[in-house]
């Protein structure tokens, strides 16, 4: 019985030890499985010479200036990969699409999901959130192909939430008092009973063409019966974040940034949930970084060829500050004790800074520049993959966190594991 | 075989090493084209409806940008040649037959490649919907051009047009708020907490792309929970505090539904009120129920069977009504038309269309379609540098934008046609003239620090031409040129509109918007002389020379295709759908009745709510 179960696990005040119930057993990639999963996206491709590191696999180092130099303290839980190919796609939108999902479809290993929803599926059932999608600034476009990055299942592109004070309300403003919760829990009980009859009556009488539509509505109403009887978060009161700005004002783009980063470490230290991503900006993105001076959206910044040197300045600033914000996720994660093992959340979380393009004056999508950080990846190096594809890091990713599998996406483009990631 | 062909031949035979994996082997296509080529010359009748029907909206906008001898496709087996060039048409057509008649997997490369479908890719990505007027066209092109015979595809057959698709319409988090306000009697901004739904053509009420994710239904209950609290529960319905659960049910059900409920509905919300401590409370939860239930928060348009259709009941059709005429529920005189048979008339939609018309609300709606296709619903969060342009804060954004409805309120209340919206006096501006010259307009399709060709180019192109062009191909180093006072935007964009590979397409976008350099990227008038000289070229009829905004306003008024585009756009809108196959030939007749009624707006609106598409749509 629903409200059974809730209120032993209350009483218990066990919510986060709770949620291990349901992980899957740990195999795969040696050095041990990560528990959790976080994906950090950020737009527009790079300029190769001023994001590579310089020297060999793990006597690299960040040069003065480069992109990647603001992550230096945290050098050792890094693995820069270097010259990972998209194959078969190109431009903003075929990157963004196929960053991923790995140009998955019917078939395939994660059948066209992306691979946040794909290990969400099969370490997110028992946390009260399967995933959250978090963004900053990223639905002025509203939700299409370029400003989404994570998919259900082929085409089926999942919105982010991109007001962090909405977050907080959804996440942590349940109530966490057990006994007073059983009101208020026992009325979203009933309706929700209500709700998932009412539409799978009207799937019965609406044509065929309606049916997925319906379809997906039914499994949000389940997936919210899970997370209204998952285990509470006593103990994890946050206090809802304040914003100066409107969310979607392009001035905001830090604070709202800062405040979703907070959000989403406190909801994997709280377990609740254990997959979740943060979106800045999207492909084509024109977010202009007014608090460095600068002029001109990232979209146009991107496009500046070397004989524009301020321009690349520019642009090299602008992707500088998104490493220093990757700095200081991986940071919080680093201070944050890990409930369930004792150590640090960045040593049980794997984070996967993606991109969708390589050079961004290109619209190529070859050598993409990525980074892994935190998990139990070997870190503190930097590999020179020559091309190899990117399916091959997101079946890395998959295995990472336990899920045994040879392939994801599509296959036609490579198989396995990136070997450098299994030593 | 012309001498151009045989150039081609040689051409595409020294660069077959360069067609990426996927591509068919050099043999394969060799023979494919010989094929092709073989079929001999078209016929004329051929070559008319190739122009009208692929070539100019399709293949000219699209394609030939890239497919062309110096653009990045010179390589694939479709390359076209300039409209200028001898014999252009007949060379195109067959350039266009090789891929008409090459096949992967039983579907023409013409289509397969676009369509993003081809296992091999296409390097220009996936640019036509497979399901979309452009792509049936192409579909009987593809048709016509495989045979030797001279077999034009026969005209659109609209003697027995076939009703439209049925539909469950989510609510917009627009019509959310305002159905909510309605219903309830207090305001709602809970639609700013639902996530951003997916934008087609510039509109985000496409029903296909309206769906209940899980964040979606997590924020949807959180809005339903304080909405219910707040609710003033005996100012709901007539029988007020005394009502008992199933009076209260069947009575604010029937307006949360927009329909009567059935007894089964009755008897699962009197039960769930049941579940209540007290009855206040009862009813408490069955609003907070109703909130979030598939049948408020769907417009249903599925009819019942009749026949091989599906006949819409007066409930249907009122909510169809209220929600284009006033993007909220029907009020009490609407469902009462509902429930006496009112609208199962004609003349009775008709005479409800003109009351719902005349009313101020019918305004307020007017204005969510125009914020929508002028792309105004950016305007509040478009990027601005502080340093060009200091004060460009949210009061002015809010402020420019409202100026600019209201113009357009006032442009329609007294003239109320698509002509005057493009070349009337703007009412509270500084003898602007026309919508392209209105402040928000000009602010929104720019860049962060200065103006934007290219963003007013596309602007004109893709919401008053409604053609959609492709992004600009990979492997291509785009950048835009600095902002430099001393030179004019033709001077700076020189690279784009005149130079190849960019010309290819540039060419379509930037001399539009060079007619916009009178204003800079708030849309504040330049003070200095400025190159306004500008052209359309590639379009269905507006091809020309213009100077300047104002004479771009009034050439775009001249022509017809504005006005088709403007109720392309409508539709989009209205039925919350692109146009298709089925309903085609709908869109074909709201057109001509627009053409025909002096392009009136509100004509339009009573076409539309009064076409076939409102009463009847298609079985299974």
């Amino acid at each position: 019985m629903r409200l059974g179960r809730r209120r032993f696990l209350a009483g218990l005040g066990a919510g986060l030890a709770a949620s291990t119930v349901g992980l899957p057993p740990a195999h795969g990639a040696p050095g041990g499985t990560a528990r959790r999963l976080v994906v950090f996206f950020t737009p527009n491709g790079t300029i190769h010479r001023q994001w590579r590191p310089s020297g060999g696999e793990t006597d690299f180092r960040f040069p003065a200036g480069s992109i990647l130099e603001p992550l230096a303290a945290q050098r050792e839980r890094l693995v820069i990969l270097d010259g990972l190919d998209f194959h078969g796609v190109s431009n903003h939108e075929g990157g963004m699409a196929a960053m991923l999902t790995g140009g998955g479809g019917p078939g395939h290993v994660g059948e066209g999901a992306s691979i946040d929803q794909f290990v969400a599926r099969h370490i997110g059932g028992a946390s009260p959130f399967a995933s959250l999608e978090l963004g900053v600034l990223t639905s002025a476009w509203g939700g299409n192909v370029q400003t989404r990055m994570s998919y259900a299942r082929q085409g089926e592109h999942l919105p982010n939430a991109d007001r962090p004070a909405d977050v907080h309300r959804r996440v942590f403003g349940a109530v966490v008092e057990p006994g007073a919760a059983d009101d208020r829990l026992a009325r979203r009980a009933s309706i929700l009973d209500l709700l998932q009859d009412e539409v799978a009556d009207l799937r019965a009488s609406a044509p065929r063409s309606e049916h997925a539509k319906l379809d997906a509505h039914l499994d949000a109403l389940r997936r919210a019966e899970t997370t209204l009887t998952s285990p509470g978060v006593a103990g994890c009161a946050l206090d809802a974040p304040t914003l100066a700005l409107d969310p979607g004002a392009n001035d905001a783009f830090p604070a709202v940034g800062r405040a979703q980063m907070d959000l989403l470490v406190a909801a994997l230290a709280c377990g609740q949930t254990r997959v979740a991503s943060l979106q800045w900006s999207h492909t084509v993105g024109p977010v202009v970084f007014s608090w460095l001076g600068i002029a001109e959206g990232h979209h146009s910044l991107s496009h500046f060829d070397d004989a524009n040197t301020a321009g690349v300045d520019a642009f090299v600033r602008a992707e500088r500050w998104f490493a220093e914000q990757f700095a200081y996720l991986l940071q919080r994660l680093e201070d944050q004790p890990d409930p369930e093992s004792g150590g640090s959340l960045l040593d049980s979380t794997l984070v996967l800074w993606a991109q969708e393009l390589g050079d961004g004056r290109l619209h190529e999508c070859r050598s993409v520049p990525w980074v892994l950080a935190g998990g139990p990846m070997r870190g503190g190096r930097y590999l020179q993959l020559g091309g190899a594809p990117h399916q091959q890091v997101l079946t890395s990713v998959a295995r990472a966190l336990g899920v045994d599998t040879e392939s994801y996406g599509d296959p036609s483009y490579g198989t396995g594991p990136l070997a450098e990631l299994e030593s | 075989m012309t001498r151009h062909h045989r150039v081609l031949l040689v051409l595409l035979a020294g660069c077959q090493g360069v067609i990426g994996a996927g591509g068919p082997d050099p043999d394969e296509r060799t023979r494919d084209d010989a094929r092709a080529d073989a079929l001999g010359e078209p016929c004329a009748a051929e070559l008319e409806v190739f122009e009208r029907t692929v070539w100019r909206p399709l293949l000219a906008v699209r394609c030939a940008g890239c497919h062309q001898a110096e653009g990045p496709a010179a390589s694939t087996r479709m390359v076209f040649v300039d409209e200028e060039a001898d014999d252009a048409l007949a060379t195109n057509y067959r350039a266009a037959r090789r891929a008409a008649v090459a096949d992967a997997d039983g579907l023409a490369l013409l289509l397969a490649k676009p369509g993003g479908v081809h296992s091999g890719g296409h390097q220009g990505g996936a640019l036509l919907a497979l399901d979309s007027i452009p792509a049936a066209d192409a579909r009987a092109f593809v048709a016509s051009a495989r045979t030797e015979t001279c077999d034009p595809p026969p005209p659109l057959d609209c003697s027995a047009p076939p009703p439209g698709s049925p539909r469950l319409r989510r609510l917009t988090p627009a019509e959310y708020d305002a159905t909510v306000a309605d219903l309830l009697g207090i305001p709602s901004e809970a639609g700013a907490t639902f996530p951003a739904d997916e934008v087609r053509h510039g509109f985000d009420n496409a029903a296909e792309a309206l769906v209940v994710s899980s964040l979606f239904a997590d924020q949807l209950r959180l809005a339903a929970e304080e909405l219910a609290e707040r609710a003033p529960i005996a100012a709901l319905t007539e029988c007020g505090a005394g009502c008992g659960a199933e009076s209260f049910v069947r009575a604010f059900g029937e307006r949360a539904f927009r329909r009567p409920l059935t007894e089964v509905e009755v008897g699962r919300y009197v039960g769930l009120a049941a579940g209540a401590p007290e009855p206040s409370e009862g009813a408490r939860l069955v609003v907070e129920a109703m909130l979030q239930s598939p049948h408020f928060l769907y417009r249903r348009e599925l009819g019942v069977p009749d026949g091989s259709a599906q006949v819409l009941d007066g409930w249907e059709i009122a909510s169809q009504l209220s929600y284009l005429l006033w993007g909220t529920m029907p009020d009490q005189a609407l469902f009462a038309a509902a429930r006496d048979g009112t609208l199962e008339t004609l003349a009775g939609i008709e005479t409800e269309t003109r009351r719902l018309l005349a009313s101020p609300r019918a305004v307020t709606a007017r204005r969510r379609f125009v914020t929508r296709w002028l792309g105004l619903d950016r305007l509040a969060t478009v990027a601005k540098d502080e340093a060009t342009y200091p004060g460009f804060d949210p009061a002015r954004r809010a402020a420019l934008a409202d100026a600019a409805l209201a113009a357009i309120d006032e442009v329609l209340a007294r003239e109320g046609t698509l002509d005057a919206l493009l070349t009337a006096s703007m009412p509270g501006s500084d003898d602007r003239r026309g919508l392209l010259e209105l402040e928000a307009v000009l602010a929104v399709h720019a860049r962060p620090n200065d103006s934007s060709p290219i963003h007013r180019g596309l602007f004109v192109r893709e919401r008053l031409l409604c053609q959609e062009l492709p992004p600009p191909p990979p492997g291509l180093v785009v950048e835009p040129p600095p902002v430099d006072p001393t030179r004019t935007a033709r001077e700076r964009y020189a690279a784009h509109s005149s130079a190849q590979p960019c010309e290819g397409c540039h060419r379509l976008i930037d001399p539009i918007g060079f007619a916009f350099e009178g204003f800079d990227g708030v849309g504040a008038r330049r003070s200095a002389v400025v190159d306004l000289d500008g052209a359309i070229v590639g379009s269905l009829d507006s091809d020309g020379a213009i100077r300047g905004t104002t004479e771009l306003g009034a050439h775009l008024a001249a022509g017809d295709e504005v006005a088709d585009c403007f109720t392309l756009q409508w539709f989009r809108w209205a039925y919350g759908a692109d146009v298709d196959e089925r309903s085609r030939c709908q869109l074909e007749a709201l057109r001509e009745r627009f053409r025909g009624a002096h392009r009136s707006v509100d004509d339009l609106l009573v076409a539309l709510a009064t076409a076939p598409h409102v009463r009847r749509r298609g079985g299974e």
